[in-house]
């Protein structure tokens, strides 16, 4: 009976003990819950803070090379001060030993000794002589951790392309885009801590050495870059523009060989630049091509043979399309084949050829060469420029799709989609990193070149190469004409659209696309040159000898044997000077550029008011024609002609004359008074009257 | 006689899923420093790996042995851990191996002989609860002589002096008392005595409120997060940061640097870190489904001494394992004691994986 009666208790008594230990258990599991997910955010982001304060060892990041092995980005080791602060005893005098060594505000170090963290930084990256005073002081809680130091022996050269690194990243460019591969595995400096937690680690235990970044060889070939930057140098101080930029690939493999924009920028001291330098252009910056876009509209044609460039077209020195007449930069090119309408960058040719192709087919192609798209090159911040939409788009939209406007595309599209038509059709993938290896030097991975598609046949490729070497040998491309080589070229002058919406009237970006020799292309290239303030204002003059003189330096570097026979076309010692007056600027740069004229424009206006020597003059060569335009404040103006323009191109016009219009009907311009070049005063009106356009 | 069945099997599973955990993670906790200083990974991972097959192989012999022949041997396992006690205190023999505790040196293995202390208390109280039946609710006869004998051995283990293994022994002991009969008024007096003892050493002596406050230092890590609370602090930065599913096997930032020895007595908070809720919660219920076992097999044991042997062994895991978690947890002063069948450590675990076997000898005579 009183082993029975035990037992009951026993039985009794486990039961609650058991019950105490389960509750307990439970408990434990709602205080995990706690911990993990009502406490966790705000834990994690303390660990986080904790494990980026420092205890880390930097590795040494990889470093960049060019194609031909030279250095652009490497790391040196550079010294960090650290305080572990519950071991400085001394703050005062620990403050005011450091303060003049570091360089530092006594109040700004006292404070980061007092800081109740593990491992604080002082200052990061200090020069050698400063570690080793620092060193010397043997200050109790205070020191040195190695760190990487980015530096740049080529200085700003092809600093678009590298980028930079802050302190502790790469912030931009390949620097930027390759952090992953540069970066390397942190070390770890290991501190004793009492198994009780109650003393602060006071010694290193132990230090596990970090895993240092990998090296990256990159497609970019130093010497054509040097030759491209010295280029870019130049233009910089003949036209003063805002922007210009030069990206030259091998059009095989969609390597990049060189890339380099102005304004430019030195990585190592980044900080001193405004934020918009670092910007790389030729992938960043998108605008309206203008007539470099042309080969898109002729590729299309010629491969859907909607043409064959021994075609006739008739230009009438307008387009029309959606009922508004859309003209071309001359009075009227007649008759041509259409290989003469590439030749004269005809408008109303390209529209027609556009317009025949209709907007789904001129557009397919015109994505199919890359646009409105990232040609996903390896580096940051690509631009993919904006597109008509097909399903929206009206007539007229189409009309200017085709010889350039209205479409905003970058520098590396075009270069790529050149480069398309240089490889035969096929249009690649851009490169600028091609392998990627380790501290020794063995390789890690070879990045192969990447075909995106096949365009155009290699017959169309080829045929329109040759007329467009041709183009470039007829006279009119004296200023890109690489004696020695056949090259394709064709320039493009396009206007900058105001923040506002509309055109700027007075600056333009003037640009070059080729690639050559065209029997066996090794390199196409893309120049352009944005917004420039001074010199001549069109692409052919602008662009083009930049074009030229960085592509003579390429084949000799590369030893290509040039060709006797291709020599620089004579030119006639004396030329009638042809008439600008009443054109507007545009016009009168599409017309000097391909005349082969010189042109300077002065004043503020749009319509060309005046010129200097006058049409019908013999004048030598080569001679630059100035040419005025009105309004000058009080000045009288010239009525323009406003025959077939809209209602609103006439608004626009007159407004830019500051003169009143007074319209009457509909549709376009048909009668105007007064008469186009009577002379008015600034503020006059002028009645417009509007109707059908007549038939043709 | 008694008949035999076979061992519990539920106990088996979770000791099996506890000890699997325990060598995985003590793998991942101590690899790269290992690696650091031994030029190998494995190096923590192969000597637990030899104690876990050595305990398994004493497990299975546990569970073999009958276990009311434990009962002869009570005395001889007593003065052997009363000789192990002292020896520690002998030059060339013990050593400090941490602040806290003392270790034995056999030239091949070090050990700590309160794991011996553990398991001879247990024997000794269960065998005293059955041997003392009769008198086990008095005072005098029933509960003195055996407070005497706990405060004799706990003073020898707080000479070390080891606080954390100290309060284990004494919180198995009076559970066990607590099981064996011994009046709930009793028990709840002597607590208060100690209770009265502590806080008037606290309120009088300077050096003891310090104690105090070291020793409450977890209720508030942040006031001193780069002393008394680091630890603390950095188990709790481990476990939030593995939220439900855990920041992946391997993967813990803070066994690098910030938790010392990672694979010892804060493994749990790796383990959360790295497998998160799910993992966390996982080894809760592993140890909750152990307890339940040892506890069942207690009470479905066919004799006093096997109830009694039963639940000593059963609460020293579950004593061990509460604190350890409660620690890690940030619900108990940090106190040094390790997590059983999990955390590294060769002879604890093999005195973990011995007293399952005990269990599984006593699950097989189940009433």
């Amino acid at each position: 009976m009183e082993t029975r009666v035990s037992y009951t208790l026993v039985r009794k008594r486990l039961l609650k003990s058991l019950a105490v230990f389960a509750f307990f258990m439970v408990y434990l599991i709602g205080r995990l819950a706690w911990v993990q997910f009502i406490q966790g955010d705000e834990l994690r982001d303390k660990a986080l803070a904790q494990w980026n304060r420092g205890l880390t060892v930097q590795p040494q990041r990889g470093s960049i090379y060019s194609r031909n092995g030279t250095l652009l980005a490497g790391s040196a080791t550079a010294e960090s001060i650290i305080a572990i602060p519950s071991e400085v005893k001394d703050v005062e005098g620990t403050a005011q030993a450091l303060a003049p060594i570091l360089e530092m505000k006594v109040e700004v170090l006292r404070e980061r000794l007092e800081r109740t963290q593990f491992e604080v930084f002082l200052k990061r990256k200090v020069d050698d002589d400063v570690a080793m005073a620092v060193k010397a002081l043997k200050l109790r809680g205070i020191r040195t951790t190695i760190e990487s130091k980015r530096f740049y022996p080529g200085g700003n050269l092809g600093s678009h392309a590298l980028g930079f690194v802050g302190i502790d990243e790469g912030l931009e460019g390949i620097e930027f885009f390759y952090e992953k591969e540069l970066m390397g595995q942190k070390g770890y400096i290991v501190y004793e801590a009492d198994a009780r937690g109650r003393e602060l680690p006071d010694a290193v235990q132990a230090y596990l050495p970090p895993i240092n970044g990998y090296d990256l060889v990159l497609t970019i070939d130093e010497v054509i870059q040097h030759i491209v930057e010295k280029e870019l140098d130049r233009a910089m101080l003949d036209f003063a523009p805002e922007y210009a930029g030069v990206i030259a690939v091998d059009p095989k493999t969609g390597e990049i060989l060189a890339m380099a924009s102005r304004p430019d920028f030195y990585p190592e001291i980044y900080a001193d630049y405004s934020e918009s330098t670092w910007r790389n252009p030729l992938i960043s910056h998108s605008f309206e091509p203008g007539s470099t876009f042309k080969l898109a509209t002729i590729s299309a044609a010629l491969e859907e043979d909607i043409v064959t460039l021994h075609d006739g077209y008739y230009c009438r020195g307008f387009f029309t399309a959606s009922g508004r007449n859309i003209k071309c930069w001359s009075s009227g090119h007649g008759s041509q084949t259409i290989k003469e309408v590439l030749w004269n960058s005809c408008n109303p040719g390209f529209m027609s050829m556009g317009t025949r192709l209709g907007k789904e087919k001129l557009f397919e192609y015109i994505r199919a060469f890359g646009y409105g798209g990232r040609t996903g090159v390896d580096l940051p911040g690509e631009n993919p420029g904006i597109l008509f939409n097909v399903k929206t788009m009206s007539d007229a939209d189409l009309a200017v799709s085709s010889f350039g406007q209205g479409n905003a595309v970058t520098p590396i599209q075009q270069a790529m989609s050149a480069a398309a038509i240089a490889n035969g059709g096929t249009l690649m993938r851009p490169m600028i990193v091609k392998e990627i290896r380790d501290e020794n030097g063995d390789l890690v991975k070879k990045i192969p070149p990447k075909e995106v598609r096949k365009v155009i046949t290699a017959e169309t490729a080829s045929e329109l190469s040759i007329a467009l070497a041709d183009g470039v040998e007829r006279g009119s491309g004296v200023y890109s004409m690489v004696e020695g080589y056949r090259m394709a070229g064709k320039t493009g002058t396009a206007e900058k659209i105001a923040p506002g919406g509309g055109y700027l009237s007075n600056l333009y970006i003037l640009s070059y696309v080729g690639y050559g020799p065209i029997e066996n292309p090794r390199i196409a290239m893309y120049v352009f040159v944005d917004g420039a303030t001074k010199g001549p204002n069109w692409g052919g003059q602008v662009a083009g000898p930049i074009f030229k003189r960085i592509m003579t330096q390429v084949m000799q570097y590369w030893n290509i044997a040039p060709n006797d026979e291709i020599l620089q076309p004579k030119l006639p010692e004396e030329i009638v000077a042809p008439n600008f007056v009443n054109l507007t600027r545009k016009q009168a740069m599409d017309k000097a550029d391909q005349e082969g004229f010189s042109l300077r424009i002065e004043g503020e206006g749009d319509l060309i008011v005046g010129q200097v020597p006058p049409a019908g003059a013999n004048i030598p060569f080569g001679t630059t024609i100035i040419v005025y335009t009105g309004p000058g404040g009080e000045r009288e103006i010239t009525v323009p002609l406003l025959e077939g323009l809209s209602l609103r191109e006439t608004s626009e016009l007159l407004s830019l004359f500051g003169l009143r219009l007074e319209a009457i009907g509909s549709g376009i311009a048909i009668i105007q008074e007064p008469l186009a070049g009577t002379q008015v005063e600034s503020g006059d009106v002028i009645k417009v009257e509007f109707g059908e356009p007549s038939q043709e | 006689m008694k008949t035999r069945q076979g061992p519990d099997a539920l106990l088996l599973l979770s000791t099996f899923l506890l000890l699997g955990i325990g060598l995985v993670m003590v793998y991942s906790s101590s690899s790269v420093w290992s690696l650091y200083e031994f030029d190998i990974s494995y190096y923590y991972l192969r000597r637990q790996g030899i104690f876990a097959v050595l305990g398994l192989a004493v497990m299975y012999l546990g569970s073999r042995f009958n276990y009311w022949n434990w009962r002869r041997f009570v005395q001889p396992v007593f003065w052997v851990n009363i000789l192990l006690l002292l020896l520690v205190f002998v030059p060339g023999v013990g050593f400090d191996r941490t602040e806290a505790q003392r270790w034995i040196n056999l030239g091949f293995v070090q050990f700590q002989p309160t794991d011996v202390t553990k398991f001879a208390m247990v024997l000794f109280t269960a065998n005293y609860l059955v041997a003392k039946k009769e008198y086990i609710h008095t005072f005098k006869r029933g509960l003195l002589p055996v407070l005497l004998v706990i405060g004799l051995i706990s003073g020898l283990i707080m000479m070390q002096p080891d606080l954390g293994t100290t309060l284990t022994i004494m919180m198995t002991v009076f559970i066990l008392l607590f099981g064996g009969g011994v009046r709930v008024l009793h028990l709840g007096s002597v607590a208060a005595a100690g209770g009265s003892i502590i806080t008037a050493l606290i309120l009088f002596v300077p050096r003891f409120r310090y104690q105090l406050a070291r020793v409450t230092s977890f209720l508030n890590p942040w006031e001193d997060p780069t002393g008394s609370g680091w630890q603390i602090i950095q188990s709790l930065l481990a476990i939030g940061s593995g939220s439900l599913g855990g920041v992946g096997l391997g993967a813990s930032r803070q066994k690098f640097l910030y938790l010392p020895e990672p694979w010892s007595d804060f493994i749990y908070a790796i383990i959360c870190e790295e497998l998160g809720f799910i993992g966390g919660a996982a080894v809760i219920i592993l140890f909750l489904i152990l307890i339940w076992r040892g506890f069942r097999i207690a009470i479905s044991a066919p004799d006093l001494f096997g109830k009694y042997l039963a639940m000593g062994l059963t609460t020293i895991i579950a004593v061990q394992a509460s604190i350890n978690l409660g620690v890690v947890l940030g619900t108990l002063p940090v106190t040094g004691i390790t997590l059983p069948l999990v955390s590294y450590g060769g002879t604890s675990l093999l005195m973990n994986l011995a007293f399952i076997g005990i269990l599984l000898n006593i699950s097989r005579y189940s009433t």
